[in-house]
Formats: structure tokens, sequence, C-alpha cells
């Protein structure tokens, strides 16, 4: 009795089952799908926002458009609002899962970013690390522009910041959580590189925009973000720094930070060791290893002077120097973390070991 | 259906360990860091502590139970009405926290996952735990120890693989004592992290060695789980910072969202520490529906317990679909944090008082 009751209870089971055969709410095939690879965003008019959304193309799609991506733009009141109104030009679902990486045109990050990236963290819709950039120029040409290496849309922008790829020690690769997280830590102000429209690739290379919570309030030019990167421990791979009478190589670079609060006045010691080797002196002449170290030092200290003068005028700690007064401040004190930061006192030095001069000519060939 | 319920050490260490891994890694974190603005170890430590007196006060309660279940012995003692007034929170509270953990698991697999698959479908993943608890304990613990063989190597790697981009400079001040968590009600939201043994102490008889067993492998579980908490919250705070990290609804989904290597393959570790939750988090759904049994099972006949159990199941899956957010999520959380102290100390304190006044009017009477 109670099995024919167990298998009336299993069938109807199995019948209700057949309910799931319905559909699937979140399933959307790939090929119905136009996967974003780079988007971009800028101010329009009316306090509106215009995106630029760059999809790479499939090889069987190439063929007939002749191109190996599409571009479209969308002015809306949000990014999401854009996005969505995009939806309305094209056959397929825009997805924005994959997005590599997000350019920012300079005009907007002067007016502030924080309405225009919430959408990211809040929905999770770009993914957080996906690499984000300010644009100096015409967004238009940046995006139109087929990419003269050949590589997919969106994985240029990564490829060109990656260590594992394009990535220089200068070019401070910046990743959207980065950007996020120091809008709400008041110990850290954003970094962010920027990039100049180019004349022979998408891009150049200039140097980094300081902001002061998510508006632009002064740029760090590539040298001074030399310094910075190697502060920060960002440092990797190696760099060539050039002079005026030669031109050496970073390989190595180790710093050190010591932070204490001297009558109520945040003071910073940092001591970077570099190790670096001699690339080019074909301007040396008759300068010894000893004049070489000295002179880089001196261009580094230089830049150092120039880098914090400019943060500190800013009282934009891009350094996070300020997580370590975190407990030496109470928590109120936190937000006058900027002021303090103006009145720091901040010593640097730079210990240089020149490890080697490369393979040397015995004597220049010029003077044979 | 088998009845043999007889835990081991192994077993029950497995089963606390599946349950720290339940609720540590998306209800707990964020509960944590907003409890605070010294040091986050002093309060895991403190509710350490206090879990481990909780455990050490049901092991003394078990101890007392010469072979029968708590409840069972409970009635016994001091009779039926008695027994279910003083259960009745201890009953409440397995409902909530049964709901809470279903709910919000959907909550996270539609954040991260599925947001347009209705929630409702989402809670109907009761329906394996609700299967699994129909057999009796020991599939359920024979489910854990599958479970925990490819559950706990999974988040070692996820941690693992969170120790990528640290700024330990973030998680200053390491060492500042301050008590303000004491007076925060986020604080004691997050004592559902620490009531494993509660669970197991409705789930099988205890003698005296089997109470100072599960008392140790409760303890022993507990230190092998510190790791993986501390991990939980101290990755995102080394990463984000301690200020996004308490505005995160879940801070270790982010975390895992935001690590990037060339040569990880997955495009989506997000996805994979949800899935990797889910093994912990049906094992313990499990258990508390069968914990949920076995307390009705001691009130009601046979007959009447079967119904019960089936409205039991309809209940918790109506009731969790009709909360409406994450934030009603926390809410319950927060509102239901006295009677979870309850349970964990003033339960077993009563529970020894009432076998001691019982054990005595036996004497008297002997005598």
């Amino acid at each position: 009795m109670s099995g024919g009751i167990g298998r009336r209870v299993l069938g109807a089971c199995c019948v209700a089952a057949l309910l799931l055969l319905s559909g699937c709410w979140d399933s959307r095939d790939v090929d119905n799908r136009l996967i974003v690879g780079a988007l971009g965003l800028e101010l329009a008019k009316d306090d509106s926002v215009r995106i630029w959304v760059r999809f790479p193309l499939p090889k069987a799609t190439m063929e007939l458009s002749k191109k190996d991506f599409f571009v479209i733009s969308q002015e809306g009141f949000t990014v999401p609002d854009a996005l969505y109104k995009v939806g309305y030009k094209l056959p397929k679902a825009v997805d924005t899962s994959s997005t590599r990486a997000l350019l920012i045109d300079e005009k907007l990050a002067k007016v502030g970013l924080t309405p225009y990236l919430e959408f990211a963290m809040r929905e999770r819709s770009v993914p957080l690390d996906t690499v984000v950039a300010i644009i100096r120029g015409n967004m238009e040409t940046i995006f139109s522009r087929p990419n003269p290496t050949g590589e997919l849309s969106g994985i240029y922008t990564k490829l060109f910041f990656e260590p594992y790829a394009g990535g220089m020690p200068r070019k401070n690769k910046t990743r959207l959580w980065e950007i996020y997280s120091k809008f709400y830590n008041p110990f850290y102000a954003n970094l962010i590189p920027l990039l100049k429209e180019g004349e022979q690739n998408s891009f150049d290379f200039v140097g980094n925009a300081i902001f002061k919570g998510d508006k632009i309030i002064g740029e760090l030019n590539k040298d001074e973000s030399l310094v910075y990167q190697m502060l920060t421990h960002r440092f990797h791979d190696s760099e060539v720094e050039l002079m005026d009478r030669a031109d050496v190589r970073i390989v190595h670079n180790v710093c050190h930070i010591d932070t204490s609060m001297e009558a109520g006045i945040p003071v910073i010691r940092t001591h970077c060791e570099l190790s670096v080797t001699l690339v080019d002196s074909s301007h040396r002449g008759d300068a010894s290893k000893s004049d070489v170290v000295k002179e880089l030092e001196t261009e580094l200290t230089s830049l150092a002077k120039s880098m914090f003068g400019k943060t500190q005028r800013a009282g934009a700690d891009v350094f996070g120097f300020g997580n370590r007064y975190r407990g030496q401040l109470t928590p109120s004190q936190y937000a006058d973390w900027p002021e303090l930061f103006k009145k720091a006192r901040i010593d640097y030095t730079f210990d240089i070991e020149l490890r080697n001069t490369g393979l040397q000519f015995l004597e220049s060939p010029t003077r044979r | 259906m088998d009845k043999s319920t007889k835990l081991g050490g192994y077993e029950s260490f497995v089963i606390h360990l599946l349950y720290f891994g339940s609720t540590a890694g998306f209800i707990y974190p964020s509960f944590l860091t907003r409890s605070t603005s010294g040091s986050f170890w002093i309060p895991l430590v403190f509710w350490c502590a206090a879990a481990i007196f909780g455990a050490w006060l049901y092991a003394r309660l078990l101890s007392r139970l010469q072979d029968r279940p708590l409840l069972t012995e409970l009635k016994r003692a001091v009779g039926p009405i008695p027994t279910s007034l003083l259960c009745l929170p201890l009953f409440v509270f397995l409902l909530g926290a049964l709901v809470v953990m279903l709910r919000s698991y959907a909550e996270i697999i539609s954040m991260t996952m599925l947001p347009t698959t209705p929630i409702a479908f989402l809670n109907g993943m009761i329906i394996a735990p609700a299967l699994l608890a129909s057999a009796g304990v020991m599939p359920i613990v024979r489910s854990a120890k599958v479970f925990v063989v490819f559950a706990v190597p999974l988040s070692v790697v996820l941690l693992m693989l969170g120790l990528s981009d640290l700024n330990w400079s973030l998680g200053i001040p390491w060492v500042r004592f301050n008590s303000d968590f004491i007076s925060n009600n986020q604080f004691y939201a997050g004592s559902c992290l620490w009531m494993g043994f509660v669970i197991t102490a409705l789930i099988q008889p205890y003698s005296q060695r089997s109470a100072r067993v599960a008392c140790r492998a409760y303890g022993l579980a507990l230190l092998c789980a510190l790791p993986l908490i501390a991990g939980y919250i101290y990755l995102p705070v080394l990463t984000f910072g301690r200020e996004l990290t308490s505005q995160l609804t879940v801070p270790f989904v982010s975390k895992m969202d935001s690590i990037y290597h060339y040569w990880v393959i997955v495009d989506n570790l997000g996805a994979i520490f949800v899935a990797t939750s889910m093994l912990y988090v049906l094992v313990v759904m499990a258990l508390k529906l069968h914990a949920l049994n076995e307390t009705m099972r001691t009130f009601l006949p046979p007959l009447g317990s079967k119904i019960a159990s089936t409205s039991l199941l309809l209940a918790v899956f109506i009731t969790a679909t009709f909360i409406p957010s994450w934030r009603d999520i926390e809410l319950v959380l927060m509102l239901t944090a006295g009677l979870r102290l309850y349970v964990m100390f003033v339960f077993p304190l009563l529970g020894m008082a009432f076998l001691h006044a019982a054990g005595r009017r036996m004497q008297e009477r002997a005598a």
C-alpha cells in the first residue's frame, strides 16, 4: 500500500520535473552574444555619458566585414543606461563580463569617476581585474582604428600593460578594483595611467594621472612614474634610465620605507637599493663608474623631489604611506590624512650598485 | 535507513570542518569587519574562546546522557512540557539557521552566477539535503567524508591564490585593543559561525567518552578552520582595505573576482568559490534538517513527525523564498542573536541543572 503511494509520489515528482524543460533563465549561447573587449567612457551633453564599445569579431564574421572588430557608441544618463540602449541596435546580447580594458576620457575624469564606475562594482558586470586607463585625445579615433599589431580589441590594451607582455615599470598597470578600493581608502589616492592618442599606434603612454578623490588634479611624467613604481614595490622586470652621458638598466630594486610621527608631523623615510647595468656608454667619454652612479643618483633624487612635490601640494598620497599611520591615528582622524600628508617630511635616499658594464669594447671603434 | 548513529572523532571533526566552511566564507566576514574599528583578530579570538566554552558546556551536558539522545533524556528527566519550553528557542534557532543558510546561499548564486533565475527555483536546492536528511545521520556523515576531500583542498587552493596583490599595510592596526565590538550587534550576529556543536549534540546519543571525543573533535576542527576563517576575513582586507571590505556584501567573492594571473586558466574564480561552498552548504543543511526532525520526533508520535517533517521542509522553503533581500537576511541574523546566545550558553546550563535535579530526585526516591 505504502509502496503504491511512494510510486505515485515518485511519478508526480517526475512529471513535475518536466516543468524544468521550459528553459533555463540565465542561458545565452556564446554565438548569441557580442563580447565586449574594450569599453570607453566620455562626457556627452547635458551631464550624460557617451560609451564606446569595441567587440572583437570571430573569424567567420570577419570574412564578411573585413575587420576583426565592430565599434558602436551610445549616449545615456548612466553607463548601464547607455549599455542597455546599445542593445536596441544589435542583433545579439551585449556581454560585458569579459571586458579587458576600460578607457576613460580625461575630461570625464576631471569631473569625477565615481558615478560612472559604481555600476561595475555593484552589478559585477565588468570584471574587477579590467585594466583602466585615462585617455587624452579623440576616443572615436582610438576605438575605430584597427590595432596595428593585430591583437583583438581589449586584449591589445591588456597586453600593453601586462608584465608578461608589453608592460614596463613606467606603465603603471591599474585594475578596476584598485581604483574602487582607493575611493574608499582615506589614506590612498589613485594614480591611473594616462594614454595619448598615438600617431603610429592606437595610443602612447605619457605618464600617470594623479587623483584626489575621484577627480584628476595633476600628472606624473614617465620618469617620475618610474620612481613611483620603485617606491611602491610595483617595479618588475627592468627599465632603462637615460642619462646625459650613459644609459643604465635598472635590473633590481628594493625599497625600504620607515615612518614615524614627530610633533604631529608625519616623517617618512625611504631608502631604495638599486642594481643597475650599463647598456650604452657611447656618450660616456671618460666618466668613471662612480660618475655614472653619481649621475643616476642625482637624476633619481631630482625626480623624487618633483614627484613628492606634486603629490604633496595636492594632498594626494598615491603611495599609500598613510596606511602605515592607521595605528597611530584614531579613526576620527583618518579623514585628516590628506592635510597631514601635505605637511609630511619625506626623506629619500638611493643606494646604487653598478653591477656590470656589459661586454665592453677594449677600444672604441671610432678611435681605431 | 541507517539507525547506527555513532559518530567517531574523525566523523565529528569532518562535520565541524564543513560547518565552519559553510558559513565562514560568505556570511561571517562582512559581520566581523563591520563590528570593530580595532584589530579584526580580537573579536575572532573572542568568539573562538566563547565557542570553546560553549562546546565544553555541551560536553558536560552530553556526558550525563548515558548513551541516550539529549532531548529524550531531558524529556524523561523533567517531563514533556518543561522540555518543550526549554527546547522551543532551540527549535526556532534551528529553523531560522536553516532558512538563513538556504536563502543566503541562493542569494550568493543569484549575485554571482544566475542573476535572472528566480530565487524560488534556487531555493529548490533544499530537496537534495532533505533527501539526505531523511536517510539518517550516517548517510550524511558518509557524504560529509566524501565532500570534505574535495571541498577543503579546493578552499585551500583558493586561499593560496588569494595571497596575490596583498598590501600588508592595509591590515594596520595589527594590535589595537578596542572593545567597541562588544556593543555592536554585528558582532553578535556573527555567532552563527560558531554553533556546529549544537547541531552535533542533537543528532546522536552520547556517553561520557563520546562527549569528550566530540568536544576534542570540535576544538581540533576549530583550530584547523581558523586559518580558513582568518583568510576569508584578512585576504579581502589586505587587498581592498578595511573601508571597502566593510562595504562589500561578500568580500571574499570580490577578492576572488579581483585575482588575475596569466597562468590561471579559470576565468571566474568567484564562481569556483561559490561552487565549492555548495559542498559545505548541502551537508550542513542536511544535518540541520536532520536535527530538526530529531527534535520533532522527540515530541511527536511517529506518523505525526513524518507529516511535521514535510510541513517543516515546506515552511523552510516558503520562508526562505519570501525573504526579499540580502539586507533582510542580515537583519534576521542580527535579530536572532539573542536566541543563539541562549542556545550556546543558557540551554546547556539549564539542561545540566534539570538533569542534576532529576538525578537527585531519583536518588532521594531510591533512598
